[in-house]
């Protein structure tokens, strides 16, 4: 039995502007993504990671290229076959992730009620088994404004995986959080995903998740690759040496 | 979980107060359109709403009380030869300046002449009173004329009989009912025939002519089948209505002739844009202060269709929540009305389910232009 990819795309080119105004931001990107695959996505600021995982979430409309997210190809996809693919996306932004207005358990609900396949009840109680296993079965009935950074970030994780998606996009979740924080997130997303057999696309800068396992994706000007090219080598190898001599 | 719409309305209680007094408002600016009109309607039709009959005869030119013709008795006593019919009462109506002794200036009075040992009016006060204006010169006042003819039932209490001049003819109140003015006349008089042609109102007429002709049927009479031949019997030169057609009569006539019913049509829709223009403005804003949120909620896969329901329902919630204050205030404002103009300004459960239909179709509109402003949350810019 093949597995099927979750995601695959192959020659991507994304532009902004017309005319002479025409900029490439996106060129020749060919990535595939497993199940249960984590992959970090690193670059700098204009290096086209947002666009990237923006088109792989189906928030943009992919131009030129294949993009094929859950088997279904995005090129100049109408907004029906985007709407419907990203509700089996589980999402966990940098900011603006919680409604403001909902209890932590009605913003997990959300993400179950948006698959008709769930009858309120049901909602109500697998948010609640989704909070109680990040933690947080204290803090059902507060609003995000009681919550601590980690906390409400463990929300959006419980609500980005509450539906089991296959594919969880999430963008900088750790950069606004302590070390400590930061590191319960990531072992929470890495255990669920695991789980749950969900594939990962993170997005990051924060050198201190990079556990040296997990697959790292570098952007730079736009294109892809697994090594990292005029990359401040200097203080990522110090990283890696010092835990590589911890774990020694 | 509740829904969407009522946790942001929750959350935000100031914003749902002012919304809530928006819906109101217009609302009370709608109720009050309405009543004037219907109590404009109402009251002009009110003596006819008393009449103790069920047939009546008038001129065929005839097309309200402030535009009577007079005909020839004789159709009404015609009548009589119908198998159908009971008894019939001939009454005399007439305007008069009048000058009250308590009271300030003189006003046009509205004047009804009948014959006292007929039961004509069903109003409080008249029947009891009817049999004192078999003496000449006595008629009966309605309290509820305007207050400048002055306090005279609380002096008819006191045991003084006040008096009153009308048409430079001095009359004796002899008791008091209860009708209400409309815009006709100040107040009304009730008397008999014999002390209205006494009053001068002989001067306009021959003797023999009568304005309305009252006819009452036998209790086992169908109204269709007597009125059809009635038709039949008397000379075209008479008008044959049901009691119903001839309150209709009245209030088609201030309906149609004036350009009151569009008037307050138009301070209906007035209401219905003023409390339009704040709900719109309390859910835009409330858009407005979301639009991140809404993104967050595009971005996970909710249709565009289901926030435009989120902002809809939050307007219906708007619109329950304004009306039952609104309807509260309007009662209170009616009845107000009551006390200082004497017009009969009541609601009603029709009035009240079309301006609730109203305020519901005002708050979705305005909830249809919020929503728009829904298109700029964009998802791309969760990233």
């Amino acid at each position: 039995m093949t597995i099927e990819k979750i995601v695959s795309i192959q020659n991507l080119n994304y532009y902004f502007g017309q005319g002479r105004t025409k900029q490439q931001v996106l060129d020749s990107i060919s990535l595939d993504l497993y199940p249960a695959e984590i992959a970090l996505l690193t670059g700098s600021s204009g290096s086209g990671k947002t666009t990237l995982v923006s088109l792989i979430g189906a928030l943009r409309r992919n131009q030129e290229g294949s993009l094929k997210v859950f088997g279904t190809e995005l090129l100049k996809a109408d907004n029906e076959t985007l709407l419907k693919t990203r509700r089996k996306i589980g999402y966990i932004f940098q900011h603006h992730n919680l409604l403001k207005f909902l209890t932590a358990r009605q913003n997990v609900e959300l993400s179950m009620l948006l698959q008709r396949e769930y009858s309120k009840k049901e909602a109500e109680q697998k948010a609640a088994e989704m909070l109680e296993a990040v933690g947080l079965k204290d803090r059902l009935n507060f609003f995000p404004d009681q919550l601590s950074g980690g906390q409400k970030q463990r929300v959006a994780i419980a609500r980005a995986l509450v539906a089991n998606p296959k594919l969880v996009i999430a963008d900088e979740p750790t950069s606004s959080l302590d070390s400590k924080s930061g590191d319960e997130v990531m072992s929470l997303l890495r255990l669920l995903a695991q789980q749950a057999n969900t594939a990962i696309i993170l997005v990051t800068h924060d050198v201190r998740i990079m556990n040296g396992r997990d697959r790292v994706l570098y952007i730079e000007d736009g294109k892809l690759s697994s090594l990292p090219h005029r990359f401040p080598t200097a203080r990522i190898s110090n990283n890696l040496s010092e835990r590589l001599a911890s774990i020694s | 979980m509740s829904s969407l719409a009522w946790q942001l309305l929750k959350r935000e209680k100031l914003r749902f107060f002012i919304g809530a007094m928006g819906v109101a408002f217009g609302v009370v600016l709608m109720f009050m359109q309405f009543g004037f009109q219907s109590a404009l309607f109402d009251s002009a039709a009110l003596m006819q709403s008393t009449l103790n009959g069920d047939i009546v005869l008038i001129n065929p030119n005839t097309t309200s009380l402030v535009n009577i013709w007079h005909f020839t008795e004789r159709r009404l006593y015609q009548a009589l030869a119908s198998k159908y019919v009971l008894s019939v009462s001939p009454l005399y109506v007439g305007y008069a300046a009048c000058t009250s002794e308590y009271g300030e200036g003189t006003r046009r009075t509205f004047v009804l002449g009948f014959k006292p040992e007929q039961c004509v009016f069903r109003i409080n006060g008249v029947e009891e009173n009817r049999y004192k204006l078999h003496a000449d010169d006595e008629v009966l006042f309605d309290e509820l004329s305007r207050k400048e003819f002055g306090p005279l039932s609380e002096r008819l209490r006191s045991g003084a009989q006040p008096t009153l001049k009308v048409s430079h003819h001095n009359v004796k109140i002899a008791g008091t009912f209860k009708l209400g003015t409309s815009f006709g006349a100040d107040g009304n008089i009730i008397t008999s025939d014999s002390t209205f042609f006494r009053m001068g109102f002989q001067k306009e007429r021959e003797p023999g002519l009568i304005d309305i002709g009252l006819i009452r049927l036998k209790s086992s009479s169908d109204l269709a089948v007597a009125q059809a031949e009635l038709k039949k019997v008397l000379a075209s030169d008479v008008l044959v209505l049901t009691r119903a057609e001839f309150i209709n009569l009245e209030k088609n006539y201030w309906r149609q002739t004036t350009a009151i019913g569009f008037i307050f049509s138009i301070g209906v829709v007035l209401g219905l844009v003023v409390g339009a223009i704040i709900v719109y403005q309390i859910l835009y804003s409330d858009v407005n202060d979301h639009l991140a949120e809404y993104a967050t909620l595009k971005a996970m896969g909710y249709s565009d269709t289901f926030l435009t329901d989120v902002v809809l329902q939050e307007a219906i919630i708007l619109s329950s929540a304004g009306f039952l204050p609104g309807l509260a205030i309007s009662g209170f404002l009616y009845a107000l009305t009551r006390d200082v103009t004497g017009l009969p300004m009541s609601l009603n459960l029709q009035s009240e389910l079309f301006v609730a239909a109203l305020s519901i179709v005002m708050c979705c509109c305005s909830a249809m232009l919020a929503a728009s402003r829904l298109r700029t949350a964009d998802p791309v810019e969760c990233f």
